[in-house]
Parts: C-alpha cells; sequence; structure tokens
C-alpha cells in the first residue's frame, strides 16, 4: 500500500493574534509542505502570508491550532530560537544584513552555536558567497553592495547552517524585475541542488510561479492549496 | 564571527560616540581617583582653626583631635566627590550603548530570526560596556596619577595632596570601573534582548 511521505510541515486551524484577541490575521489556516517541494504562498497584501510564515519560522507561536514538523510538534518559545538556529532559512525581504559586519562575516553570524569550529564558519561562509556569486565581494559592507548582491549574501546567510526549511519573505521586494528574476533564479537553483523545502511568500504571480506548488491566501486563511507540480 | 567580534565591530562602527563615553569616563575615573589624594583634614583644619584662633596654638592642639576623626572625614568626602563621577561616567556608557541599542534594535531581532540566544545578545551590550568602563578607568587611572603628581610639584598646593599607594588607586579605579560598567549596561542589556525575532520580518 502506497503510504504519503511524513509532512515536513503539518498546520492545521492555525489562529494567531498579536494583541490578545483583537486583531485575528491567521484564522483556521492549514498547510501541508512535503519535504523538497517549494511552494508559494501568494496573497494580496494583509491576506496573512507573512504572519503564516512567522509561524512556520517559530518567530511567534500560534494562538491555537497544530503545527508540526517532521511530525513533530514546533517547540516552545523557550526552545525556539535552537530549532531556528538548525532547521530554518530565513531570507527577509529588506535583506537584513548587520551593517557593521562584512558580507562573510554576516553569512559567520549566523553559524555561532552551531557545534563547528570557527575555522569551519570561515570556510563555509567563503563557500557560500562563491556560489551565490559573491566570493569577490566576501570582504565589502553591506553598503557597498547593490540591492541584489545583499540580497544574495542573505540567501547565503539563510543557507549557512543546511536549514531543511528556507523561507522567504517577499525575497524580490525591493528589487527591480532583473534583479527579481536572477534572484528567484538563484533560490530555485539552490532549491534544486539542496533538496531543501522551499517557501516563498509573495504579491507577486510571476515569483510564485517559478514554485512547484502555489497556494493562495486571503483572508487570514488558504483558499487554494494548489496541486504538486507533476 | 563571534559574539566579542561583534561587539568590536559595533564599537568600530560608532566609534565617535563611543570615544565620547570612553573621555567622560576618563575624566569621571580621574576626578575620583585624584580626589583620594586630597588631604582634605588638613586643608579643612588650616582654615577652620585659622578663622577661630591663633593660628600656632590652635595648629598644635587641634590637628590630633581632628586627625582622630580625620581618616573617616577624607574617605566621606572623596566618596562625595567620587560617587557623582561614577555616576557621570555610567550616565555616559548608558547613554551610548542605549542609543546604539536603539538604533540597533532590528539588528537584534534579525540575530534572534536566526536564532541566537538572548543571553547571546545580553553578552554583546555587556562586552562593549566593560570595554568601554575597563579602557576609561585605565586612562582615567593614569591620567589621575598624573594629576596628583602634578598637584604635589605645585607650591601652593602640594601641602595639602597625599601620596596613596599603588594598590589603594587600583582598587578605586576597579571599583569605579566595575560600578560605572554595571550601571551603564544593565537597561540597555534589557532593551536588547527583549528585541522580538518577529520584528525582522516587519518591512
Amino acid at each position: 500500500m502506497h503510504r504519503p511521505p511524513q509532512a515536513l510541515i503539518d498546520a492545521q486551524g492555525l489562529d494567531f493574534s498579536p494583541d490578545g484577541g483583537r486583531t485575528l490575521p491567521l484564522r483556521g489556516c492549514g498547510l501541508r509542505v512535503d519535504p523538497g517541494e517549494s511552494v508559494a504562498l501568494v496573497g494580496p497584501s494583509g491576506s496573512g502570508k507573512s504572519i503564516l510564515l512567522r509561524l512556520l519560522a517559530a518567530l511567534d507561536p500560534p494562538s491555537a491550532g497544530q503545527l508540526r514538523f517532521d511530525g513533530r510538534p514546533y517547540p516552545p518559545p523557550a526552545a525556539a530560537a535552537d530549532f531556528r538556529r538548525h532547521e530554518i532559512g530565513l531570507v527577509f525581504e529588506a535583506y537584513r544584513l548587520l551593517p557593521m559586519l562584512t558580507a562573510a562575516e554576516n553569512v559567520e553570524v549566523a553559524m555561532l552555536d552551531n557545534g563547528q569550529p570557527r575555522h569551519e564558519h570561515r570556510k563555509r561562509a567563503r563557500l557560500l558567497l562563491e556560489e551565490v556569486g559573491l566570493g569577490h565581494r566576501a570582504g565589502h559592507l553591506p553598503a557597498e553592495l547593490s540591492g541584489a548582491e545583499r540580497q544574495r549574501v542573505g540567501i547565503a546567510r539563510a543557507l549557512a547552517n543546511r536549514p531543511r526549511l528556507l523561507l522567504a519573505d517577499e525575497p524580490t521586494g525591493h528589487l527591480d524585475s532583473l534583479d527579481a528574476r536572477r534572484i528567484m533564479r538563484l533560490l530555485t537553483d539552490v532549491h534544486a541542488v539542496s533538496g531543501m523545502t522551499l517557501i516563498v511568500a509573495t504579491h507577486d504571480a510571476q515569483v510564485g510561479s517559478q514554485m512547484q506548488r502555489i497556494v493562495r491566501m486571503s483572508d487570514g486563511r488558504v483558499i487554494d492549496a494548489g496541486r504538486a507540480a507533476a | 564571527m563571534t559574539v566579542f567580534g561583534l561587539a568590536v565591530r559595533n564599537l568600530q562602527f560608532h566609534h565617535w560616540r563611543y570615544l565620547l563615553a570612553l573621555v567622560i569616563v576618563c575624566l569621571a575615573v580621574c576626578v575620583g581617583v585624584a580626589s583620594m589624594a586630597i588631604d582634605w583634614h588638613g586643608h579643612a583644619v588650616c582654615h577652620a582653626c585659622l578663622a577661630a584662633a591663633p593660628a600656632g596654638e590652635v595648629m598644635t592642639d587641634a590637628i590630633g583631635s581632628h586627625l582622630h576623626v580625620g581618616f573617616g572625614h577624607s574617605w566621606a568626602l572623596s566618596t562625595l566627590i567620587a560617587l557623582p563621577a561614577t555616576l557621570l561616567g555610567a550616565a555616559a556608557i548608558l547613554i551610548a550603548l542605549l542609543l546604539s541599542v536603539l538604533e540597533h534594535a532590528e539588528d537584534f531581532s534579525v540575530l534572534r530570526a536566526l536564532g541566537w540566544r538572548r543571553r547571546r545578545i545580553v553578552q554583546i551590550v555587556a562586552i562593549e560596556a566593560a570595554c568601554l568602563a575597563i579602557a576609561g578607568s585605565l586612562l582615567g587611572l593614569l591620567l589621575g596619577r598624573a594629576a596628583i603628581a602634578m598637584l604635589q610639584g605645585d607650591p601652593a598646593l602640594g601641602a595639602t595632596v597625599m601620596s596613596p599607594s599603588a594598590s589603594a588607586l587600583l582598587l578605586h579605579g576597579v571599583i569605579m570601573a566595575a560600578a560605572i560598567g554595571l550601571i551603564g549596561s544593565v537597561y540597555p542589556a534589557l532593551r536588547a534582548c527583549t528585541a522580538h525575532p518577529a520584528q525582522s520580518l516587519e518591512t
């Protein structure tokens, strides 16, 4: 008998209220994502896709509902930092690089407390920057890099600890269309090579179309879970 | 990249702000250390006795009784000067660190989102405060020692300046540095570690 693979993300009936119940940006939201899948969360502004990403990244616990990662419940807030470091890679819309650190150091900073020696951190940071095409800019500060280059550093940083789940929140939101295409190509290449699960939140249907599955959201709910590409 | 490395980078990044704080800490410790060397008792007796009675008679009779309580007096007066100096140094560090923490609130939320524990964030602020307090206090000690030597060489003021031992000066400097660093860093560290990781996703 064929058994479906264990879902990497299994969310059921998620509610989330950041202000004690006055607003409810997520209402009974459910989502299943299999290992190795690439999924786009698509919806207009305020549809709840970034809030859902917050919960999937263990940045906040849901107010209600069940959220499981690889069959296990998400950790409580006290243990969430370790979980994020080991399992989650985050790519931000506004890059969020530390301005006082070079590109290489911005990648290294994600590897603190990952149990590896410092020389390994340095080596991996260089390797990742080479992979995203920024080996020659490793010693530059974020202020000396273009928007697309900063986002490449952000992607390298997200990959630093070899996460199983890569989450990107509007990764092309601050880029022009040409750079946006390049960044999306980089993300899809990374996904294809590493086999990690990729979830991208975007309001741009063009960006969403590059993922294997498009999940549509509206008013804090998943209205169309999409169909996985063959 | 280590926590120490990140703290040092932050100090370098805001070097003018931190340099100003360092100068204030240095001057505060200098004043605190120099206040130790002033012979408050002798100075006060001379003026009080001169005003009260013929100098020679009172000086010989009164000095003994004043010396009896003089040590406590000297420490009290030194502390009276060292305490506001310490608070001034702590305020300089607090303002410099707090400005940095408020400016980098997003960076702290990003670090938390990347999996940094709260104590690591506290460590960054504590290391910055320690660097400022230790460097400022060392410079303040040297400056204070130089000020004492200069005052002792002055013919008018020399008699009122004592020579505290090196260990007493060092102890004074260490106590001031610890107080300045602690008072100046607690609130900024608490502010920094309350950064919520979800803030990093807000645009």
